[in-house]
């Protein structure tokens, strides 16, 4: 019975622990590796036309600011389309998209969807074959791109091996809420130390679907945006890499995004979130390691392990009930100190990793007295990992009864006005 | 304050040097925050090691008056709560070669009766109705305090049908608690060494911080432990896999964050904070 | 057991344990870091950003000046910066006057020739030619028309020229130097970022190259990604030939004596252009990059080590300005980039 319990504790200890010194390699490698952002210096080029795509439902708080945004980039106006995907909005979106298309005729063209899939990634999928120009870049709708931030994110495509490229999110709205404050350094963390020292060691950097693009010969090579993906950032990722792109990560080209203000946005955030790592790990597991032969052993192993890190949720707490069942029956003494070390050892080296990781990244971003909210993290990971363990059961599920998934639009709060236009 | 026009060769060089890197005003520019890393990481991470050495090495030689202190305040709460039984000490030793005591008690917590299991369920279906009430910004509460009733749960059940096998005795837990606790206090200069030691602070922020966190840790751990022993004593059998699962290891790790988070929040010798928005 | 000294323990017991976290609850209370990160607006990474803040700070502190202020002025701007015109009599700099400092914002109205052996602490502006001699020192300097600096002269911040701008030998230009129109930069010369429409080197620019007319056949196992090429392992362009398409190499590139590649390349490993060869698109090499003699790439260029473009070779062209990025970067003689060079760990032109 103990041995039993035993055995897959230390199995996923064991999985655990290798998640917990990646994390340690790629903070150290952060703090002390060569930071490799070569593409973020070209400042003049022939820029290539690009296509600003924009899903967009129920926005009228914030298209316009976002539309104004991009309207005051410094990318060649006549290089720069923005397209807003309209998706069945039923407040004022489309007027506000309207009267901007009637103002700035071919550079913002709202396109009103009212029929097909819901949900951004079947919005993308359909305007995957209608996009003619070689960049297509993507921002949540939410978003406040800097003048400068465009003309950074196209400058990696100028590398032929370039599939997709990713910038840094900053969140605006850090003094709301508590959670808030918790999301930017759970951000910081994710941005300023996990994404760069991926992109410093040559593994798997993730196109996070807002803030960055994909070459369209690239898009079109694996197949455009699959319109049932549940996370279409992941799964573009994937297929990309599978296919022999290189997605790149810029942690200079930073933008503005506002983050979850309460717990329940938060909640439905993180679900949508795993469900969709999720069924890209169905995906792409098999298809990666078969790979092997083609790509780097380390790209490889760190894609399996990015695409595997929402099931980690579930198996801490299959690990926790393992631990509690293995409480009851009482610890086998004949297994010595070894085994007893080695958990006490995961429990404070290894857990501690992930606050390493925060703490570091705000502290390399200047941040100061906001990472005495570290110990509060403690309670956000509680319910991530609630939450994400119980969208993984329930996907596994509705996958047996073949039940579809119901998209769910992350809420917005800014109180927009719905632009000016490019007025002052 | 040497001069450019009139100072040595130099000095002239490094007034020059840090005009450099001055803008209109006269404030420092640091690389984009995007850029910035720390310099010499070979003298760092030799510093941390040996930093660490020394730690390790100075905690493992304070272990026997460690435990002194502990045998000391485990006589203080034992005689303030008025538990039953003797506090007693228990000899140990690391690697064969440093050898203290760690105290704990005679007295043996009995399993509960029908009673207590009632009185027990009732308490955690109050505290799981109380954890829907946790709305708005409680909700990671709610989630905590839900693990704890489902925690307590399985303590109430497996005391319910099968009490006999249950394998702790409370003097056995407490050597136990108190041992754990020093594994992680051995572990403190370490992980410290390879997480904190490397930043840009002084020596001596870095040995404060190490002592802190050391000091808070050898006052806790015992009077956890005795809080632990009361609770058990009161509460019978029934509340030490909830203490032991939910208020041990844990309690542990927390201290130690929130030292590491406000230590990290430390103004750095290295860059200067950002302006903001 | 007394219930309330059990009370009384837990509480004292629940306090010890709260301590370390004051700070959390403290920040959590009273929230005192909670403005978000300053993402930079426009893009301050620009060449020629900081020349153009100067111009506009200047302005609006010479416009706060007394009208009655002369033209040959030594005292101070309105905020308090120490400041000198110079117009009518240069004096106020003795420029013939080696071995002066001035530690002060100067602005100079007239066309200028100094001696030499000055250092400027200060910002100069000058709104004329400005001819600067030989191993003086500018924290930075903005001209509205041509610039020449002298031999071994040294740059702390930028220089930018709205005319020509001409660097002379051994100088070593630290920030960002620009022009509006172009920059001559001499032999043995040191910087990081220079940015004009065109930046050459000294030195008598490449013969026209021929055409490169020869076939080429992909090697085995190369795969078609997209719209590009890839080629696992080593790959060498023969003299010559001409290769229609983008390619990813893994290995180590050379493209031999006159042959074209008409797309972009990426290499993963060493990459070698030799002489008259040719890229008609972007250039990126994670590791060194070598292109050789009267060579031409339409650019960008972007290498992960060190790049060295050879004697006459060009990058980009008038008409299509580019970027060259390198972690280190050599240029020979007469070498032409239209465009940008930036040398994150620094360059360096041939003695």
């Amino acid at each position: 019975m103990r041995t039993a319990l035993l055995i897959p504790l230390f199995v996923i200890v064991g999985i655990v622990a290798i998640y917990t010194i990646r994390h340690y390699i790629f903070t150290l490698n952060r703090l002390f590796g060569t930071q490799r952002q070569p593409y973020v210096d070209i400042g003049t080029a022939q820029w290539p036309p690009v296509t600003i795509l924009v899903p967009a439902h129920n926005e009228e708080q914030v298209i316009g600011g976002m539309l104004d945004a991009l309207l005051g980039s410094d990318y060649p106006a006549e290089r720069l389309s923005i397209v807003v995907i309209n998706d069945r909005s039923t407040d004022g979106t489309r007027e506000i998209l309207d009267d901007y298309a009637r103002r700035f005729p071919g550079r913002v063209k709202p396109r009103h969807r009212t029929g097909g899939r819901p949900g951004k990634a079947a919005a993308l999928a359909e305007l995957s074959g209608e996009v003619e120009t070689e960049v297509i870049l993507v921002f949540d709708a939410d978003y406040l791109p800097g003048a400068g931030l465009i003309k950074q994110l196209v400058a990696p495509f100028f590398d032929p091996e370039v599939g997709a490229v990713m910038g840094r999110v900053v969140p605006l709205n850090l003094n709301r809420t508590l959670l808030t404050r918790l999301l930017d350094l759970e951000r910081s963390g994710g941005y300023q130390v996990d994404q760069q020292a991926r992109m410093n060691l040559g593994l798997v950097p993730q196109y996070g679907g807002t803030v960055g693009g994909v070459r369209r010969s690239a898009l079109l090579a694996v197949g455009g945006w699959r319109a049932d993906a549940l996370a279409e950032d992941t799964d573009m990722t994937y297929r990309l890499i599978v296919a022999g792109w290189q997605v790149v990560y810029q942690n200079r080209s930073e933008c503005y995004e506002e983050v979850p203000e309460n717990w329940p946005t938060r909640i439905r955030q993180i679900k949508r979130w795993a469900r969709g790592h999720n069924q890209a790990l169905v995906s792409f597991g098999w298809p990666l390691l078969k790979s092997v032969r083609r790509l780097p052993a380390t790209v490889v192993f760190d894609g399996l392990l990015l695409l595997g890190v929402f099931a980690v949720g579930p198996l801490l707490l299959i690990g926790f009930g393992l631990a509690t069942a293995l409480y009851y029956v009482g610890f086998p003494i004949e297994y010595g100190i070894l085994p007893v070390l080695g958990v006490a050892t995961y429990s404070t080296l290894g857990n501690f990793a992930a606050f390493f990781e925060v703490a570091t990244a705000a502290r390399l971003d200047g941040s100061r007295n906001r990472i005495r909210l570290l110990p509060f993290l403690m309670f956000g990971f509680l319910v991530s990992l609630t939450s994400v363990s119980v969208a993984t059961v329930t996907q596994m599920v509705q996958s047996l009864r073949g039940e579809d998934h119901h998209w769910e639009k992350t809420e917005r709060y800014r109180n927009g006005n719905g632009g000016t236009g490019g007025r002052p | 304050m040497a001069s450019p026009a009139t100072g040595s060769a130099p000095e002239r060089e490094g007034l020059l040097r840090d005009l450099a890197r001055r803008g209109v005003r006269g404030g420092t520019i640091d690389p984009h925050r995007a850029m910035l890393k720390l310099p010499d990481p070979g003298r760092r991470l030799a510093m941390a090691s040996t930093t660490t050495l020394i730690g390790v090495t100075g905690f493992l030689f304070s272990l026997p008056a460690l435990g002194t202190a502990w045998t000391w305040i485990f006589r203080q709460a034992h005689s303030f709560l008025g538990l039953p039984g003797a506090v007693v000490e228990r000899s140990a030793s690391v690697l064969g070669r440093i050898h203290f005591t760690v105290p704990t008690l005679t007295f043996d917590a009995i399993p509960p009766d029908g009673t207590a299991l009632l009185a027990a369920t009732i308490a955690t279906a109050a505290v799981l109705m109380l954890s829907f009430a946790l709305r708005g910004p409680l909700v990671p509460l709610a989630y905590f305090v839900r693990a704890l009733a489902l925690v307590q749960t399985t303590a109430i059940v497996y005391f319910r049908f099968w009490p006999e096998y249950f394998p702790y005795r409370l003097s056995e837990y407490l050597v136990g608690q108190l041992q754990a606790g020093l594994v992680v206090m051995g572990l403190i200069p370490l992980v410290l060494g390879f997480t904190f030691y490397l930043f840009d602070l002084s020596l001596i922020r870095k040995l404060l911080l190490t002592v802190m966190v050391l000091g808070h840790l050898a006052v806790f751990l015992p009077l956890l432990a005795m809080l632990h022993a009361y609770l058990v004593a009161i509460g019978t059998l029934v509340v030490l896999p909830t203490l032991f699962l939910m208020f041990g290891l844990l309690l542990h790790v927390m201290v130690f964050v929130a030292f590491y988070g406000w230590a990290m929040s430390w103004p750095s010798a290295l860059w200067q904070e950002p302006k903001r928005s | 057991m007394n219930l309330w000294y059990g009370l009384a323990f837990a509480a004292m017991t629940v306090g010890w344990f709260l301590l370390p976290l004051v700070p959390a609850i403290l920040e959590l209370l009273h929230p005192s870091d909670v403005a978000p990160l300053r993402v930079v607006p426009r893009d301050a990474g620009d060449v020629s950003f900081l020349a153009r803040g100067f111009r506009q700070y200047l302005g609006r502190q010479m416009n706060l000046l007394p009208a009655a202020t002369p033209a040959d002025f030594l005292g101070r701007l309105p905020d308090g910066t120490h400041f000198a015109r110079v117009k009518a009599g240069p004096d106020v700099l003795r420029p013939g006057e080696p071995g002066t400092t001035q530690d002060r914002v100067v602005r100079v109205d007239t066309p200028i020739a100094l001696a030499g052996n000055q250092t400027f602490l200060q910002e100069v502006h000058a709104t004329e030619d400005f001819v600067g001699g030989p191993q003086t020192v500018y924290r930075a300097l903005l001209g509205e028309r041509r610039i020449t600096l002298g031999e071994r002269s040294r740059v702390l911040r930028w220089v930018h020229a709205g005319g020509a701008l001409t660097i002379g030998g051994e100088s070593a230009l630290q920030g960002r130097i620009s022009s509006d129109e172009s920059v001559t930069v001499g032999p043995g010369v040191e910087f990081d970022r220079i940015g004009a429409p065109e930046i050459r080197t000294t030195g008598s620019a490449a013969p026209a190259r021929a055409a490169a007319t020869g076939g080429w056949q992909l090697p085995d196992g190369a795969r078609r990604i997209g719209d590009h090429h890839r080629i696992d392992g080593d790959l060498e362009i023969g003299a010559g030939v001409k290769v229609i398409g983008s390619l990813v190499v893994t290995g180590r590139l050379t493209v031999r004596q006159g042959a074209e590649i008409h797309g972009s390349v990426k290499v993963h490993g060493d990459v070698t252009i030799e002489r008259a060869a040719a890229i008609r698109g972007s250039l990126v090499g994670r590791r060194n990059v070598v292109v050789g003699p009267a060579a031409e790439v339409l650019g960008p260029v972007i290498g992960d080590g060190e790049v060295s473009l050879g004697d006459g070779s060009s990058v980009g062209r008038g008409d299509a300005q580019t970027t060259v990025a390198a972690g280190t970067l050599k240029l020979g003689r007469g070498v032409a980039v239209f465009g940008q060079i930036m040398a994150r760990d620094g360059g360096r032109t041939t003695n």
